[in-house]
């Protein structure tokens, strides 16, 4: 009969620990990439070639994986304070637009070859560009 | 022919090949990163919302042709499992990976980009959205700004119209309908 109370109590303690589990996992942010292993390794502008020559192929093979690119820092561009984004290589007049998890301090300049991990969010079909979410400067500055 | 006509003719010509050069980029207004915000909140509010700063939109001014690109996994939440949920069972983004509009301002004529101040517009054409199709026509602001072409729309989608499935067990959570809106300056471009 003694072990009925703490049945009880170790069900209550289980079922707290659940609830506090279920409670932080839901009201979890979007985890950054910067420390993430990137699922392909690849030249920006061979990136925008495979797109453009043939996306019906790139398309499930880059759309939705972490993605390290590395190419020529062609254009960078700011809205305010909070979003940042540096244009990646180029394969006829397209680049890859890859928008910062954060802001930095000092932005690549013009020119500066530059390494780039994000999540792919695919081919833009109306600019012949493909496009990066959530990205880090991977060894920059 | 002399010299002289020679050079005044190859000057006149460089001259036209700019203009024309320069006419035809003015003719088309294109941006990367506008943006895209919808809310989604059901009775029992859990903040449904999000955000995409990389919206492709381009304006034809030759003739008013809109059309615009908002990729489905740009959508950036506060909670990482909405996120997931959002893509992987409503969206489908790996099948289904842009919500696209392609259509036009009602009305249009290009001397609406030499107005000042914001002028009432309409989309008219078709939002693709879970690889579903259908017509739309929706108010809108154009306003010219320092050489930008402004352009924003809000408008509300019936999820269930797109073949969106709400599973029972967050169907309070989550609104019949996502309230959406949409922005972007676009630059003169040469493409």
């Amino acid at each position: 009969m003694k072990t009925r109370p703490l049945l009880i109590l170790v069900a209550a303690v289980l079922l707290a620990m659940a609830t506090t589990y279920a409670y932080f996992r839901w009201n979890q942010a979007p985890e950054s990439l910067a420390q993430k292993d990137p699922d392909f390794q690849i030249k920006a502008n061979t990136l925008l070639e495979e797109f453009q020559s043939n996306n019906a192929k790139a398309q499930p093979l880059y759309l939705n994986r972490i993605l390290e690119i590395e190419g020529r820092c062609e254009s960078i561009e700011n809205q305010g304070d909070s979003l940042f984004f540096v244009y990646i290589g180029s394969h006829n007049g397209a680049s890859v637009l890859c928008q910062l998890e954060k802001g930095l301090d000092p932005l690549p300049p013009v020119g500066q070859n530059v390494r780039c991990k994000g999540l792919c969010t695919g081919y833009d079909d109306l600019t012949g560009g493909a496009s990066m979410d959530r990205c880090v400067l991977v060894n920059f500055p | 022919m002399n010299h002289s006509t020679i050079s005044t003719f190859a000057c006149a010509f460089l001259l036209l090949g700019i203009t024309t050069t320069e006419a035809l980029a003015q003719n088309k207004y294109m941006t990367r990163t506008g943006s895209a915000h919808f809310v989604a909140d059901g009775i029992i509010k859990d903040d449904v919302q999000a955000r995409s700063n990389t919206v492709t939109a381009v304006l034809d001014a030759s003739n008013g042709q809109v059309q615009a690109r908002i990729p489905v996994n740009s959508f950036v939440f506060r909670k990482a499992l909405m996120q997931e949920h959002f893509n992987e069972n409503y969206l489908e983004s790996h099948r289904f990976p842009n919500a696209n509009f392609k259509g036009s301002i009602q009305g249009w004529n290009d001397q609406m980009l030499q107005k000042s101040g914001p002028q009432k517009i309409r989309f008219v054409g078709t939002l693709e959205i879970h690889g579903v199709t259908r017509d739309i026509n929706e108010a809108g602001l154009l306003e010219v700004n320092n050489g930008l072409v402004h352009l924003e729309t809000e408008f509300k989608v019936i999820v269930a119209e797109y073949g969106i499935k709400v599973p029972a067990l967050v169907r309070d959570k989550v609104a019949k309908e996502a309230e959406v809106h949409v922005q972007g300056n676009l630059k003169a471009s040469a493409q």
